[in-house]
């Protein structure tokens, strides 16, 4: 298992060097990705570096693209000398198909963190990319159980993130520019304006945090670059100490994510530091990292657990026993019902309630919206019955099912 | 002439049918499972047999969202689910999921739209799409129509765009704020959206004592844009919604539905856009723009109301339930008194409107008043009142608007 990280300096290829089990550097330009810093110069240059230390560059592209950024993009890389990155890695499906189709000497490492939580889906990333694909970067809404079993069972090498900012939300749209500079300098709207229009080359890069009006001690950090908006948990995603399973089941990489803690033109502070101790005693590194720190999803995902308890009771009589519904009453005096199809009065055999009571009325006469009493109904019909103690609207009326 | 598909929203049975009548020619809704809106009705097995049936019986088709990213415990009666689906004559599946598009493909032979939660921004990506097996893609709503129509024309493939309705402000899928922050999967139909809520926002530069509500994206609408959809050859154009009153659907129907029969006409006209503006302002809206179907939605993209949406220039009364030709049954959703003005929006044509002047309930019984959530009998007030098509499923508005409340 090995360590990768951002960098953005000869610095901090430095650190990387010395940092044990640390092989690859994530090099993030600032045309290509959602939070990229670099120029392409400097891409290049660390590149070269990065190989002269022996550590493999990795180019970081991994902005969504509407068509007509991704023309852009796709015209600004041919200019690019590709073949100085060991791989590229991609979250846009089309990138990941224009360099299959353009480039397919370049390995693809693809990010799959959204959208992504079943092996049918995984396997077939790995199908349809075929050889192109190195790596998939896994999500971490997955619980450990399932990381596990699909290292094992995936056919290529999986990545994980195991310490960093947890991104909550990717717009492309620009949300800090207007509230937090407009505010300051109206006279320059022309300036704020040009900011909102897609430049690759923008240096733009607004930080803030939002809070929840009813929870404001909760800052969740928040980014504007020339790609879009980006928010981020209060707390970082922290799995250091719980590597061991991961570790034999075959995982291949593990991701130190510290831009958020940069400092001036370094994103990997103390990343040999933080590399050796996750070797040594992993545990301490929780207790003194820089922020608060969880692993949502990391013993189980449950998420899901709501969604019963979201349903209408009455969902499993929605079906060919229903015969009609009730649409309103008058408490004392009548009920109306509205027939969903056609059946008999004899056919009848009790209500169910919206709270899932099931009861049986006694002697209903139903009649017509003309007042006729009729024991034959016609879908769709409006029926006026005597007063039903406890029918309230929504409430069903059953029968045998056909 | 080539004409856009229109494609309306139903929460359940008696959207589908609003939807139909009032003009759409297809309706996608959820079943009991694997799509986004958990908490919506969502149609049982028998029901989506019966909407089926009475959309095919009406020319119209019937797309099933399947559109949940699901995890593999998720996907347990799949297989069974998506052969059903094929059985009844569902016309198609929308699917954002790469391992529910490799089931529905080797369990049936369903038509496969790929939704827009799967993010499909460009043409390279389009491609790797079709080659999955996709019929249809219903692309990101980042795409401007020029966009979309490149797409389509570069990778053969059908386009459907969003044309009406709320917008995620994140590319859609790429938002899990539910998930971290109230544990719930907005990917799977637990979104709690948070995009909606005021925030304190703090720079260095700026305090955050004051809310601001940064993260709301405006309503979309289409009506200015719809000879683009002609142009582009875009398949389909979608309202969204499925969460939304049967007033919603009728109305966003029956606009969109003018509008393309007037283009397809050649008579799309500055009074047409007008009125249809009108119609769709009756209904709550979070102050409408363009998104980005011209050019990329941009600083003004944000609906910046603290108070809530807004709630429309006309508050939804109810539906016409039935009628004879001498009164109206009418379900309410909101009060209704003697002497209340109040309008019926027909399938076609002009609103028709009523002031009440009686009020009977279901026995027969006069009334003042009568409370929301009951069903009362109109009679019509004349002879010209009786030569309306005032018909079963037309919905009723007051000519007054709503009062307001936060949303």
């Amino acid at each position: 298992m090995q360590f990768n990280t951002f960098i953005s300096s000869i610095e901090d290829l430095e650190r990387c060097v010395n940092a044990p089990h640390l092989h690859e550097v994530l090099l993030e330009p600032i045309v290509l990705a959602r939070q990229g810093q670099l120029s392409k110069a400097k891409v290049h240059n660390l590149a070269k570096q990065a190989w002269q230390k022996k550590l493999r560059p990795v180019l970081v592209w991994d902005v969504l693209m509407p068509e007509r950024v991704m023309r852009t993009l796709c015209d600004q890389l041919k200019d690019w000398e590709v073949s100085l990155f060991g791989a590229i890695r991609v979250c846009d499906p089309g990138a990941a198909y224009w360099l299959k189709t353009h480039f397919p000497e370049i390995p693809i490492q693809l990010i799959v963190e959204t959208g992504n939580h079943n092996l049918e889906a995984l396997q077939g990333w790995c199908e349809i990319l075929s050889e192109s694909l190195e790596r998939l970067v896994l999500s971490i809404e997955l619980p450990e159980e399932k990381l596990i079993e699909y290292c094992q069972t995936l056919p290529v090498p999986c990545e994980l993130l195991g310490v960093g900012p947890i991104l909550l939300f990717y717009s492309p749209r620009s949300l800090l520019v207007n509230p937090l500079l407009e505010s300051q300098n109206t006279e320059a709207t022309e300036d704020i304006d040009s900011l909102y229009r897609f430049n690759p080359d923008s240096p733009l890069y607004l930080e803030a945090t939002a809070a929840f009006a009813d929870n404001p001690n909760r800052h969740f950090p928040t980014l504007e670059t020339a790609h879009g908006t980006f928010m981020f948990l209060d707390k970082d995603q922290f799995i250091l100490d719980q590597l061991d399973g991961l570790r034999e089941a075959g995982l291949h990489t593990v991701r130190l994510d510290l831009r958020h803690l940069s400092q001036e033109d370094n994103v990997a502070i103390d990343i040999d530091q933080i590399c050796r101790l996750v070797l040594e005693n992993p545990a301490k590194i929780r207790e003194t990292w820089f922020r608060e720190t969880r692993a949502p999803f990391f013993k189980a995902n449950r998420t899901t657990a709501l969604f019963p308890r979201m349903k209408s009771k009455l969902s499993e009589y929605r079906n060919d026993a229903c015969l009609a519904e009730v649409m309103a009453g008058e408490s004392g005096k009548y009920v109306v019902f509205y027939t969903w199809r056609s059946f008999e009065i004899s056919q009848i055999q009790g209500m169910v309630l919206p709270t899932g009571e099931e009861i049986v009325p006694q002697d209903v006469i139903f009649r017509t919206v003309n007042g006729e009493s009729v024991d034959r109904f016609e879908p769709e019909q409006i029926l006026v019955t005597n007063w039903i103690k406890k029918a309230v609207p929504g409430s069903l009326l059953l029968g045998k099912m056909s | 002439m080539f004409k856009p598909e229109l494609l309306a929203p139903a929460k359940n049975l008696e959207r589908l049918k609003v939807a139909i009548a009032y003009g759409a020619d297809a309706v996608y809704l959820g079943g009991q499972n694997y799509g986004l809106r958990a908490r919506a009705d969502n149609f049982t097995d028998s029901e989506l047999a019966h909407g089926v049936a009475f959309a095919h019986h009406h020319d119209a088709k019937i797309y099933v969202t399947l559109n949940a990213f699901l995890h593999d415990a998720d996907f347990e009666g799949l297989p069974d689910y998506c052969q059903f689906l094929e059985s009844i004559g569902v016309d198609g599946v929308i699917v954002s999921d790469l391992g529910v598009i490799r089931v529905v493909k080797t369990s049936s032979n369903l038509h496969i739209h790929l939704s827009t939660q799967a993010s499909c921004l460009n043409s390279y990506s389009a491609r790797l799409w079709k080659e999955m097996g996709v019929k249809r893609l219903i692309v990101g709503r980042e795409l401007s129509i020029t966009e979309a129509g490149l797409i389509g024309e570069e990778s053969g493939i059908d386009v459907e765009m969003f044309t009406h309705g709320a917008m995620c402000m994140a590319y859609s899928g790429h938002c899990t704020i539910s998930n971290f922050t109230a544990g719930r999967d907005s990917n799977r139909g637990g979104c709690i959206q948070s995009c909606r809520l005021p925030y304190h926002l703090e720079s260095q530069d700026k305090q955050g004592d004051d809310l601001v509500s940064f993260m709301s994206s405006r309503d979309l609408w289409g009506i200015y844009q719809i000879g683009e959809f002609f142009n582009h050859n875009i398949c389909s154009i979608k309202i969204e919604g499925r969460m939304k009153s049967s007033f919603y659907v009728a109305l966003t129907c029956k606009v969109y539905r003018q509008l393309i029969d007037a283009y397809a006409a050649g008579r799309l006209d500055e009074q047409l856009l007008s009125q249809a503006s009108a119609e769709l302002q009756s209904i709550p809206n979070r102050d409408y723009f363009s998104g980005s179907l011209e050019t990329p939605a941009d600083k003004d993209s944000v609906f910046g109301q603290l108070s809530g949406i807004n709630t429309g220039t006309h508050a939804y009364l109810g539906m016409v339930m039935d009628t004879t030709p001498q009164e109206i049954i009418l379900r309410l959703l909101e009060p209704l008194a003697v002497g209340d003005e109040i309008e019926i929006i027909p399938f076609q044509g002009e609103p028709i409107r009523w002031q009440v002047n009686q009020l009977f309930s279901m026995t027969g019984e006069r009334l003042k008043s009568m409370r929301k959530d009951s069903i009362v009998r109109l009679p019509k007030p004349d002879d010209s009142m009786r030569s309306h098509n005032i018909t079963k499923l037309n919905v009723v508005r007051f000519t007054r608007s709503p009062v307001t409340v936060a949303s």
